[in-house]
């Protein structure tokens, strides 16, 4: 395709016209957008279904949630979940807090550290590329195991209850950075690169000057599964986190699943026991309210990535 | 694209200016090898628990670990003695590889809907919708399809009995699960996998398109010619990694969304169901140790060879 | 650009900070502190199961300033929810972590195996002059024994497992079902048919995924073991012996005639269905705890003798880590715990005044109950809004026997216990502990073929002509044959010991 040349002037009528908008052309009939628009829109209601359901049940009188089990149109509305969320208060409150602050930090540290290794992966004139490359292909099958990594992170680096272990982990992963790496390959043309370097740019000002506005799909990319990544966390948490005050949200909700789930389980080995303990816990409604409350903040971040990978809506894409 | 493109240039510079960009490349690649050395590297020594029969006998780990008897491989005879080997091993190859293909196939063609849809703000909304599976755990997810699925109460027998048919025993019934498996897996996770290829389309160069154009490519042609073949760098090397996974399972997919139940052990247990429920009871820490080194070293040497495959076709994509 | 350098810069600069800061927090200096009476005081960690309290620290401090003055030590608890109990022990001791006592019992953070593989301490000289080594019940101490050494303090409650069926008091009474003459299974038979014609709405017999058909065995390594009453100590595969088979048949005869819910295999309890008989672990009193749990009254019956197994009597227990700095210390503690009467009732209900209030007895019940022991002097009443900050399981930290009951239960509840542990009968296998070690291979493969066919057969969902076969096959492709021998030589040699 790139041999055919075409007249310089004719393009760029071309691209003028384009931008003022005029031309429909390029785009798809309207008979095929209907259709797509039908399969798209019944894909996402399948998906969003269930999370209705899930804010249903949140809204459930726990009675009629006992009686008549899950519904989409419950016998009873109550809103005693969330009061009770609201009265046990501080918990929450303090949850949401550490699981912002953790994933706003790790996130932007994350970014810096996958961008600056990744690109450096990209760069066919790095002599160590084949090396850095190794060295994080290993670490994506073989693990130390929950053990090891407990040590490391506790007795050497000295973390334990600190919100650094939640961070730290969880910043940096294989994935991601050939992700990445592949995305710096892919849109950042080797002209460029090397008429920046030609005009002396040192590999610091190509990164942060040149590549990172051209690869911002990218790393909007990469920025959001590291977002993702640290709002759901609860692992580390079960790990490192003695301190009941500095857990994050997953985490709380996690516990009274995992909770709950168990004492059902085990009901046979534990008898009359079993059952006081259970009794104890939060209701099902409760545990659905807070699957709601600890998900919707995500949801109201997400456009904020998505911007920057949507056709169309793309800030700032650079053309040479 | 400068419409006279220029020529490739030799290397320019002298050896001491590659050096020095070397030499920041070298120190961009510190940070993140700095966190793998930490925490990827270092606790591999617990790889070692897999050959061992671990027994406390002193203060601190090491010691343990090194007076611990060494049994060499009796640690991973567990996992070929059950005489349904055969049928785990079946299952989690056969399911992951479905997964791998659907994995890459279903978010592609979803990204490229997507992306020729004439209403921006109407693509928007499908895509953060699709987006919302993600959030659910399984937990929480089995209770919704169990709303469906229910033999007694669900919606799915409603239907069937008042269409005249008789109520069918979900979670007795293997027949099906195959499909809910595969269904639900796709289902959680393509608005996920949607966003790398949204992202990698958007960053190419919408200069291609009109060219294309000009030319009079159909929509189809410029898919097959242009997007595709832009896109094959991400889906190489997406496909790559994911083989090395074939051995590993989503392990809530497989025993939570099932209910753990019996009859469907058959069509839904896989490699980490069956090491679950092995050492329920033993608490052995080889043996899950020795469990995942199997899985690990399994996925490396796939990965390997996929990409010696990969490099031999077009070597730009690969891995390494 | 310069926007970039400089948030590189911020970034690296806050970083730093922040670094700085969280290593701070690693750090702690600890000074030796000393009581009244000149001592130095001990603290001592204490890993326990179950959600974290509200006022757990208020409590905590209540009883720290009593215990430091008391014996020295200052306690610090840590908690581990349910689901993660098992998995953060194991880390927190294969680790090598800071700890001195943890929970621990046969079906969390399993006291046989990590006796057996070193981790808590052998406590036969510390306890040897305690008053607790007195006061709890001998055949507790009897079963904390491995290898005939004692690893743990056990909580005292409930000795042996009493299966027990359990009916809704409402039937019982509408069609005067005589309960104290239904014991088997095989006894249900005319009164779930009666229900099943009387009442369409109720499911005669409700079974859940966690429903075990009544096994008259002590299952040491699930399904091989040996039956009650075998004094000749054979081990055998349980589904094949004669009751056993016979039960699974009757189990299918009922699913069969519509006495059991359908879903039964992976039902779990729905609170909202009514149910005319189900099976439930029972203890003294249990038909309250059901009671109040359902929502109606209960009555309960005994499918058979009480028997005590080692898993039975290892319900609770506290064990001291064997690489402890000051065993001496956490023996004494717990000890106070056992036999103290004002500690005790403190961990256990929260602070007098705010999480509970003391009540009288009803002279009538006081009289009655005269002589008896166990008896304290009052109830106690809980404080409706404060008990949900502050309301733990009661044998997690100790026994039960010292402490207050509540207002709605008997006052001699703990007499009965005791009575019904008297009762209880040895099992032949009582005191044996299976070492798995040599055929560990073999019995990892027991949990999936177990899960895979148990639920299913014991709740009559499938045939047992066509399922126990395939049930056998696959017990014998792992390897079942080599876990009976090896238990046999192992029991023989215990037996010879004894």
């Amino acid at each position: 395709m790139a041999d055919k040349i075409m007249s310089k002037r004719k393009i760029e009528k071309r691209i003028r016209k384009l931008e003022a908008g005029e031309c429909q052309y390029n785009q798809i009939k309207s008979s095929t957008n209907v259709l797509f628009n039908a399969i798209l829109a019944v894909l996402s209601l399948i998906c969003v279904i269930p999370f209705i359901f899930v804010v249903i049940i949140s809204f459930t009188d726990e009675q009629s949630l006992a009686m008549n089990g899950y519904r989409f149109i419950p016998e009873k509305f109550s809103t005693y979940a969330y009061e009770y969320i609201i009265s046990a208060g501080e918990n929450i409150l303090r949850s949401y807090g550490v699981t912002i602050f953790i994933t706003i930090v790790g996130t932007i540290i994350g970014l810096l550290l996958t961008g600056t290794y990744a690109y450096a992966l990209s760069r066919k004139t790095y002599l160590f590329r084949k090396f850095f490359t190794t060295v994080i292909t290993i670490p994506m099958l073989f693990s130390g195991g929950m053990i090891a990594n407990y040590l490391i992170v506790t007795k050497v680096l000295m973390l334990k209850d600190s919100l650094w272990a939640l961070i730290l982990p969880l910043c940096l992963n294989s994935f991601n950075i050939i992700v990445l790496r592949t995305f710096f390959k892919t849109s950042i043309p080797d002209a460029v690169v090397e008429s920046a370097k030609i005009d002396g740019a040192s590999e610091w000002r190509l990164f942060f000057q040149i590549v990172i506005p051209m690869a911002l799909p990218g790393l909007a990319t990469i920025g959001l599964f590291l977002t993702l990544g640290y709002w759901n966390d609860w692992f580390n948490a079960m790990m490192y986190m003695d301190n009941k005050d500095l857990i994050p949200l997953q985490y709380l909700l996690i516990q009274i699943e995992s909770s709950i789930d168990w004492l059902a389980n085990n009901k046979g080995t534990m008898g009359v026991d079993g059952i006081t303990a259970a009794a104890n816990m939060p209701k099902e409604t409760i545990k659905m309210a807070i699957v709601v409350i600890s998900t919707l903040p995500i949801i109201f971040a997400y456009p904020f990535f998505q911007r920057y990978f949507v056709n169309g809506l793309t800030v700032g894409a650079v053309k040479e | 694209m400068k419409a006279n493109t220029k020529k490739a240039e030799k290397p320019k510079g002298s050896f001491l200016k590659r050096l020095k960009a070397n030499k920041e490349l070298l120190i961009l690649s510190m940070p993140g090898a700095i966190w793998f050395l930490f925490f990827a590297y270092l606790p591999l020594f617990g790889i070692l628990v897999a050959f061992k029969k671990f027994r406390l006998s002193g203060d601190g780990f090491f010691y343990n670990l090194f007076t611990s008897e060494t049994v060499w491989f009796d640690n991973f005879k567990f996992l070929f003695s059950s005489g349904d080997a055969w049928i785990i091993v079946r299952n989690t190859v056969l399911y992951n590889f479905t997964f791998i293909i659907l994995g890459v196939a279903v978010p592609v063609v979803l990204a490229l809907l997507l992306n020729e849809l004439k209403n921006k703000g109407m693509m928007k909304i499908y895509q953060s919708s699709m987006f919302l599976p993600y959030f659910l755990s399984w937990v929480v997810v089995s209770y919704c399809v169990f709303a469906f699925l229910n033999p007694e109460k669900g919606y799915f027998n409603a239907v069937i009995q008042q269409f005249g048919g008789d109520p069918v025993s979900w979670y007795t019934e293997k027949k099906f699960w195959p499909f809910i498996i595969i269904f639900m897996s796709q289902w959680k996770g393509m608005g996920y996998n949607t966003v790398v290829y949204l992202a990698s389309i958007c960053g190419i160069d919408k200069t291609y398109y009109e060219a294309a154009v000009l030319d009079g490519a159909s929509k189809w042609q410029q898919i097959e010619y242009i997007t595709l073949p832009l896109l094959k760098p991400v889906i190489t090397i997406l496909l790559i990694m994911s083989v090395g996974g074939i051995f590993k399972a989503d392990f809530g997919l497989f025993y939570q969304l099932p209910k753990n139940s019996g009859p469907l052990y058959p069509v839904t247990n896989v490699l980490d169901t069956y090491i679950f429920r092995a050492l329920k009871t033993s608490g052995e820490i080889g043996m899950s140790s020795a469990a995942a080194l199997f899985q690990s070293t399994v996925g490396f040497v796939l990965i390997m060879i996929a990409n010696k495959i990969v490099s031999k076709i077009d070597n730009e994509n690969a891995l390494f | 650009m310069m926007k970039f350098k400089t948030l590189k810069r911020f970034a690296a600069a806050g970083l730093a900070v922040m670094m700085t800061a969280g290593m701070m927090t690693g750090c702690g200096g600890k000074k030796a502190e000393t009581n009244s009476n000149g001592d130095e005081i001990v603290e001592l960690t204490w890993w326990q199961i179950g959600d974290a309290q509200k006022d757990q620290e208020k409590v905590l401090d209540k009883v720290n300033e009593y215990i430091t003055e008391k014996i020295g030590v200052k306690l610090k608890i840590n908690t581990a929810g349910w689901g993660d109990y098992d998995q953060k022990m194991q880390v927190v001791i294969n680790t090598g972590d800071d700890w001195d006592m943890c929970f621990t019992c046969s079906w969390a953070n399993n006291y046989l195996q990590n006796a057996n593989k070193g981790a808590f301490l052998q406590i036969d000289d510390y306890i040897k002059d305690t008053d607790m080594y007195k006061t709890i019940d001998a055949r507790f101490w009897e079963a904390a024994k491995v290898q005939g050494k004692t690893y743990g303090v056990p909580s005292e409650k409930e000795i042996g497992s009493m299966p027990m069926w359990v009916f809704t008091k409402e039937y019982v009474d509408k069609y005067n079902v005589p309960v104290d003459e239904i014991h088997s299974l095989e006894d249900l038979e005319p009164w779930l048919k009666l229900i099943k014609e009387k009442e369409p709405d109720v499911v005669p017999m409700y079974l859940t995924s966690s429903y075990s058909a009544p096994v008259y065995m002590d299952l040491i390594q699930n399904p091989v073991g040996i039956e009650y009453g075998d004094d000749t100590l054979t081990v055998k595969n349980v589904f094949e012996t004669e009751k056993m088979r016979y039960t699974l048949d009757t189990m299918r005869k009922y699913y069969l005639d519509g006495y059991i819910n359908k879903d039964a295999a992976t039902a779990s309890d729905d609170k909202s269905i009514k149910r005319f008989v189900t099976k439930g672990d029972g203890q003294p009193y249990a038909e309250l705890v059901w009671g109040k749990d359902l929502g109606y009254e209960v009555v309960a019956t005994p499918i058979m003798d009480t028997y005590v197994t080692n898993i039975s009597a290892r319900g609770a227990l506290t064990a001291i880590n064997a690489q402890t700095e000051h065993p001496e210390k956490a023996v004494e503690l717990l000890n106070l715990i056992n036999t103290d009467e004002y500690l005790r009732n403190l961990l256990n209900y929260g602070i007098e005044g705010e999480h509970w209030d003391k009540v009288e007895v009803p002279a009538d019940e006081a009289a009655a109950a005269e002589g008896k022991p166990y008896v304290y002097d009052n109830k106690i009443k809980l404080n409706e809004e404060t008990r949900k900050d502050y309301s733990v399981s009661y044998w997690v930290q100790g026994g039960l026997f010292n402490t207050y009951v509540l207002e709605n239960e008997p006052v001699d509840k703990w007499a009965a216990f005791k009575e019904f542990n008297t009762a209880s009968v040895d099992a032949p296998s009582f005191g044996f502990d299976f070492d798995i070690e040599p055929v560990s291979t073999e019995v990892a493969g027991f949990g999936n073929v177990m899960d895979e066919f148990g639920k299913s057969l014991f709740t009559g969902s499938v045939d047992p002509e066509e399922y126990l076969p395939k049930l056998q096959e696959k017990l014998e492709a792992t390897g079942i044959d080599k876990v009976i021998a090896e238990m046999q030589k192992q029991i023989d040699e215990w037996k010879a010991k004894k």
